[in-house]
C-alpha cells in the first residue's frame, strides 16, 4: 500500500528536516545527543524512527513540536513544516501548530493523561480553543472521535477519569485526543510499548486505518523492529545520536547497509522462524526424574473490601488452580499478559504472598505455611531476579557489597573467601571484578541486570525465578543476557522459572511454556509444540498478535476491541471447573474457555 | 463519594472519642494528688471543700467508673466548672471560641493564598532570581518567631504608622494578629507548593497539555495547579491545627479576646476542668477542619474519592 504522489508536479514534503542537531550545551561543549539527522515526512506516509534507548529518537520527535526540555538546544540546516520554519518560533506561533496541525501521543497512557480531570474535559479543551466550539458541540465531536477509535459506551467514558480505564482504552483515548482537531501529522512516541501484544495489535491496526481515513502522516518512534516491519513505509535508523540509515521498510529489512542496522535486525528475536540467532534450546536437557519444584492446585485470591471490618464484596481470582512441575536444569517460561496473575504466582511460590490453597513443594518438601526461620533456608534454594535492575539495587551501596550481602547473611563464606566468591560471581556474569567497588549508577542497564543475576547466584540457588528480567532491556542487550542465563544453566544445572510477556524471548530460553490467562494455566507443553501448534484460543490470539519483523508478512488485522475479561468477581462467585486435556505426551491444554463465555455473554 | 464521606465521618467520631479518654485520664497523669494540686494555689481551702471536689470529679471511684461519669457529663453538655470562680466551663469556652476561629481561619486563608501564589511562581520561575528571592523569603518566614514578628508589627503598623489598632475587636483589629499567625504557615505552604508544582511540571501529562497548543494560563491553571494542590490541601489540616496552637501566643500579644488567653490563664492557674475542656474543644475543631479538607481533597483528586471501591 504505497502512497501516491499528487500529480501537480514536485511538492515540498510536509516535514523536511536536514542536518538536525540537538544538544545539551555546557560552557565548553555542545554535547550533541542528536547529530546531523535528515528525513522527510509526507501526508499519508508512516515514517518510523527506530533506535535503542539513548539513540535520540524521542528528542527528535519533541523537537518537531518545540517541546524539547529547557536545557536542550536544537539547530538545523532546515526544519520545516510545509513552509514554516519550526526553529525559533514563539509560543504564539506554536499554538497555531500544536494540537491543531501536529499532535502527539505518548508512550505511557496512564501518566500522559491528567489524573485529576475527566477524559471528556481533557478531550474537549483543544477543540474549544482551536476551533472555538462551545462545550456542547465539542462534546459531540469528541463522542464521534471516540467512536472512530472504537471506544464502546463513549458517552459514559467521557465522564470517567483515566484511572478507571484499562491500558488499551487509555491509549485509545490518547489517540482520540490527538485526533480531535484533525491534524496533518501525528507523532506517536512508542505508542504501544506499555501495552500487551494483543492490545498493541489493535492499536497499530487503528493507526494504519486512521492514516488512510484521515489523510494524515504519522511519525512512529519505536525500538521494536516488529512494529516497524508491520506498519512503517519509511524507516530512519538511529544509533546513539547518529543517523545511521534511511530507506523504505523493504530495503531496510531485506538489504540493510549499515553494520548497526544489520546487528539490530540480527538481535531481534523472530518467533517461529528458522533463523533464530540462538535456536531453540537443544544444549541442555533437563533431568525428568525428581522435579525440583512441584506446584499443585495453587490458589491466590485477594478480597476487595469497602472498608475496615466489612465483608468482601468483590474478589480477585489472581491465581486459580494452577499445577505444574519444574525439573532440574529445566527452564519453564510462564507467559501471559498484564493481569494474568503470573507475578502473583511467582510470589506465591516463594511464599512472599500466602496462598489460599494448594501446595508448593521445593525439593520434595511442602513449603507452604513454613515459619520465617525455616523459610530462610528455602529462600537460599530459590532466588528471584526482577524487571528493573536499577530499582532493585541499593543506590548507596557498592555493587560488590550487594553481591556479598547474601553470602554473609546465609553464612556461606567468611573473611577473604567472601571477596573471592564475589570475584568469581562477577567473572561468571561477565563483569570485571574490579568494578565491584562501584555504585549502581555507574553501570548501564544490561550491566546492572548482570549484577542482579550475580546477586541471585551468590547463594548457589537451584532455582531462579526471573520476573520480566529482560523486558526493560534493549534488544541487543537482551540477547546477550539471555545467552548469559543459558550459559550459567549449562555450567551449574540451575532451573529457571522465566516470567515474560514476550513470546520471542520464550522461544530463545525455555524448554517448556506455560500460558497463563485470568489466573489459570490454559496451555502447558514443550516450547516447540506450544509455539508451533498452539491449541488454546487464547494462545493462538497471543501468537497472532506478536509483530513479525518482516515487512513482507504483514498481518491481516481483525479489529477486535474487546478487553480481556476481568479476574474480579463477586465474593460469592465460584470459579468453574476448567480441566486440562492431554494432547501429546508433553502438551496439555485447557478445555474451552468458560470464563470468556461467562463474561462475554 | 457518599461512602467516602461516611467513612471519614466515622473516623472523625472515633478520633474525638479517643480524645475524651486521653482528656479524662489527664487528672490521673498529673503527678501527686490532683485535688491537692488544684487547691495548692487557693489558700484556706478546707478539708471538706477538697472532699466535695473529689466526689464531684468522681476521683474517689475507679478509673473506668470515673471515665463513664465524665463521658456522661460531657454528653449532657456538662464540661465541669472552673476551680477559680466555679463557672461552667463550656459556656466560658464557647464565648471565646468564635474569636479564635475567626483569627485562625483568616490566618489560614491568608497563608494559603500567599503560600500557594509564592510557591507556584517560585516553581514556574525555577532557576531565576525570582525563585531565589521567593525562597529566601520563606526561610525568613519560617525562622522568625511569631512573638517577635507580632511585636514588630505592633510597633511599626500599630504605633508608629497607626494604620491598625494595637488591640481590640473587629475586622480592623484582626489584620495584624492574622498576618502574624499566617507568616510562618505561608512560608511552609509556599515551600510545599513549590516542590509539589516542580514535580507536576515534570509530569508526562504536562507535556501532553503543552502539546495541545492551549494558552499558557489554561495549561498552568487547569492542568498544573489543580494536580499540584492535592498534596498541599492535605497538609493544610495539619497547618490549621498548628495555627490553633499558635493562636494562643498571638492572642496574648494582641490582647485578642480568644480561647488562647483563657487557656494560658487556665494553665498558669492549673485550672484542670478548664484545661480539659479547652483540649477537647480544640481537638473537635481540628477534627472538623480535617473533615472539611478531606472533602476538598476528594473533590480535587478523583482517585481518593473511589479509594476503597475500585
Amino acid at each position: 500500500m504505497k502512497h501516491q504522489f499528487s500529480t501537480s508536479g514536485i511538492k515540498a514534503p510536509m516535514i523536511s528536516c536536514s542536518g538536525l542537531h540537538i544538544g545539551f550545551p555546557t560552557e565548553h561543549t555542545a554535547n550533541n545527543v542528536v547529530r546531523d539527522l535528515s528525513f522527510t515526512i509526507d501526508r499519508k506516509e508512516i515514517v518510523s524512527i527506530v533506535g535503542e534507548s539513548g539513540s535520540g529518537k524521542s528528542l527528535t520527535s519533541l523537537a518537531l513540536l518545540g517541546l524539547l526540555p529547557q536545557q536542550a538546544r536544537a539547530s538545523a540546516d532546515c526544519l520545516r513544516f510545509h513552509d514554516r520554519d519550526l526553529l525559533g518560533q514563539s509560543y504564539r506561533d506554536w499554538q497555531g501548530i500544536r494540537g491543531k496541525r501536529i499532535s502527539m501521543i505518548f508512550q505511557e497512557p496512564m501518566t500522559s493523561l491528567n489524573p485529576v480531570l475527566t477524559i471528556g474535559r481533557q478531550m474537549v479543551e483543544a477543540l474549544e480553543w482551536h476551533e472555538g466550539l462551545n462545550r456542547k458541540d465539542a462534546t459531540r465531536k469528541v463522542l464521534d472521535i471516540l467512536d472512530q477509535v472504537r471506544i464502546p459506551a463513549a458517552s459514559k467514558r467521557i465522564k470517567q477519569y483515566p484511572h478507571e480505564l484499562s491500558g488499551g482504552m487509555r491509549q485509545r483515548v490518547m489517540i482520540a485526543q490527538a485526533l480531535t482537531c484533525g491534524p496533518e501529522l501525528l507523532i506517536a512516541d512508542e505508542p504501544t510499548t506499555a501495552l500487551d501484544v494483543t492490545v498493541q495489535s489493535q492499536i497499530l491496526g487503528l493507526l494504519e486505518q486512521l492514516r488512510a481515513d484521515l489523510d494524515m502522516g504519522i511519525l512512529l518512534i519505536t525500538h521494536d523492529m516488529g512494529v516497524v516491519a508491520e506498519t512503517a513505509d519509511k524507516v530512519v535508523v538511529m544509533n546513539a545520536g547518529d543517523h545511521v540509515e534511511t530507506g523504505t521498510v523493504e530495503q531496510i529489512f531485506a538489504h540493510p547497509e549499515n553494520a548497526y542496522t544489520k546487528r539490530l535486525l540480527a538481535s531481534v528475536p523472530r518467533l517461529g522462524s528458522g533463523v533464530v540467532p540462538n535456536s531453540a534450546r537443544p544444549e541442555t536437557s533437563p533431568q525428568k526424574d525428581a522435579p525440583l519444584l512441584e506446584v499443585e492446585h495453587l490458589q491466590v485470591r485477594f478480597d476487595q473490601r469497602a472498608g475496615w471490618g466489612r465483608k468482601a464484596r468483590r474478589r480477585v481470582h489472581a491465581v486459580e488452580d494452577v499445577s505444574f512441575r519444574l525439573g532440574r536444569g529445566e527452564t519453564l517460561a510462564l507467559v501471559g499478559e498484564s493481569g494474568s496473575g503470573k507475578s502473583t504466582l511467582a510470589r506465591a511460590i516463594l511464599s512472599l504472598i500466602k496462598p489460599d490453597g494448594g501446595t508448593v513443594r521445593l525439593k520434595g518438601r511442602d513449603i507452604t505455611g513454613l515459619n520465617a526461620r525455616l523459610m530462610l533456608k528455602h529462600r537460599r534454594v530459590a532466588q528471584m531476579i526482577f524487571q528493573d535492575p536499577y530499582a532493585t539495587l541499593d543506590p548507596r551501596m557498592r555493587v560488590g557489597d550487594q553481591v556479598a550481602e547474601p553470602i554473609v547473611l546465609h553464612g556461606l563464606a567468611r573473611g577473604k573467601a567472601v571477596a573471592r566468591r564475589v570475584q568469581e560471581l562477577f567473572e561468571l556474569v561477565g563483569l570485571d571484578p574490579a568494578w565491584a567497588r562501584r555504585h549502581p549508577h555507574e553501570f548501564s542497564g544490561g550491566q546492572r541486570q548482570r549484577i542482579c543475576i550475580a546477586r541471585a547466584l551468590a547463594v548457589e540457588p537451584e532455582l531462579i525465578i526471573a520476573d520480566e528480567a529482560v523486558s526493560a532491556l534493549d534488544v541487543t542487550v537482551q540477547a546477550v543476557i539471555l545467552d548469559l542465563l543459558k550459559d550459567i544453566q549449562q555450567k551449574t544445572g540451575i532451573s529457571y522459572l522465566f516470567i515474560t510477556h514476550d513470546l520471542a524471548v520464550v522461544e530463545q530460553i525455555s524448554h517448556r511454556v506455560a500460558v497463563m490467562y485470568l489466573g489459570r494455566l490454559v496451555e502447558l507443553g514443550s516450547t516447540q509444540s506450544v509455539l508451533r501448534s498452539p491449541s488454546h484460543r487464547y494462545t493462538r490470539s497471543l501468537l497472532q498478535a506478536v509483530p513479525v519483523a518482516d515487512p513482507t508478512r504483514r498481518p491481516q488485522r481483525v479489529q477486535d476491541t474487546s478487553d480481556i475479561p476481568s479476574p474480579i468477581h463477586d465474593a460469592d462467585w465460584q470459579p468453574p471447573a476448567w480441566p486440562m486435556r492431554q494432547l501429546q505426551p508433553d502438551h496439555w491444554v485447557a478445555e474451552g474457555d468458560p470464563l470468556h463465555e461467562v463474561v462475554g455473554s | 463519594m457518599q461512602s467516602f464521606l461516611l467513612r471519614r465521618f466515622g473516623v472523625a467520631l472515633l478520633t474525638v472519642w479517643v480524645t475524651t479518654i486521653a482528656v479524662a485520664l489527664l487528672t490521673r497523669l498529673v503527678p501527686g494528688d490532683p485535688i491537692e494540686i488544684m487547691f495548692a494555689q487557693s489558700a484556706g481551702a478546707t478539708r471538706e471543700q477538697m472532699l466535695a471536689m473529689q466526689a464531684r470529679l468522681g476521683l474517689d471511684r475507679n478509673v473506668v467508673a470515673q471515665y463513664f461519669l465524665y463521658l456522661g457529663n460531657l454528653l449532657q453538655g456538662d464540661f465541669g466548672r472552673t476551680i477559680q470562680g466555679g463557672q461552667p466551663v463550656l459556656p466560658l469556652i464557647m464565648q471565646r471560641l468564635p474569636n479564635t476561629l475567626w483569627l485562625a481561619s483568616t490566618a489560614l486563608v491568608i497563608a494559603s493564598i500567599a503560600g500557594v501564589t509564592l510557591g507556584f511562581f517560585a516553581a514556574y520561575k525555577k532557576g531565576t532570581w525570582v525563585e531565589h528571592v521567593l525562597m529566601t523569603s520563606t526561610v525568613m518566614g519560617i525562622s522568625i518567631p511569631p512573638f517577635w514578628l507580632g511585636l514588630i508589627l505592633l510597633m511599626v503598623f500599630g504605633m508608629q504608622l497607626g494604620w491598625f489598632p494595637v488591640a481590640g475587636a473587629g475586622w480592623h483589629a484582626l489584620v495584624l494578629p492574622a498576618v502574624t499567625l499566617a507568616a510562618t504557615n505561608a512560608a511552609i505552604i509556599g515551600r510545599l507548593t513549590r516542590s509539589s508544582m516542580l514535580e507536576v511540571f515534570e509530569q508526562e501529562f504536562m507535556r501532553t497539555a503543552w502539546s495541545k497548543g492551549l494558552p499558557k494560563t489554561t495549561v498552568l491553571s487547569r492542568h498544573a495547579l489543580r494536580a499540584g494542590l492535592v498534596p498541599v490541601v492535605s497538609a493544610m489540616g495539619v497547618q490549621f491545627a498548628y495555627m490553633m496552637g499558635g493562636a494562643i501566643v498571638v492572642e496574648y500579644i494582641f490582647s485578642w479576646n480568644g480561647m488562647g488567653t483563657l487557656a494560658v490563664d487556665a494553665i498558669l492557674r492549673r485550672d484542670y476542668p478548664l484545661i480539659q475542656g479547652f483540649i477537647l474543644v480544640f481537638s473537635v475543631v481540628v477534627v472538623c477542619i480535617s473533615l472539611l479538607l478531606d472533602v476538598i481533597y476528594a473533590a480535587l483528586d478523583p482517585r481518593i474519592r473511589q479509594g476503597g471501591d475500585s
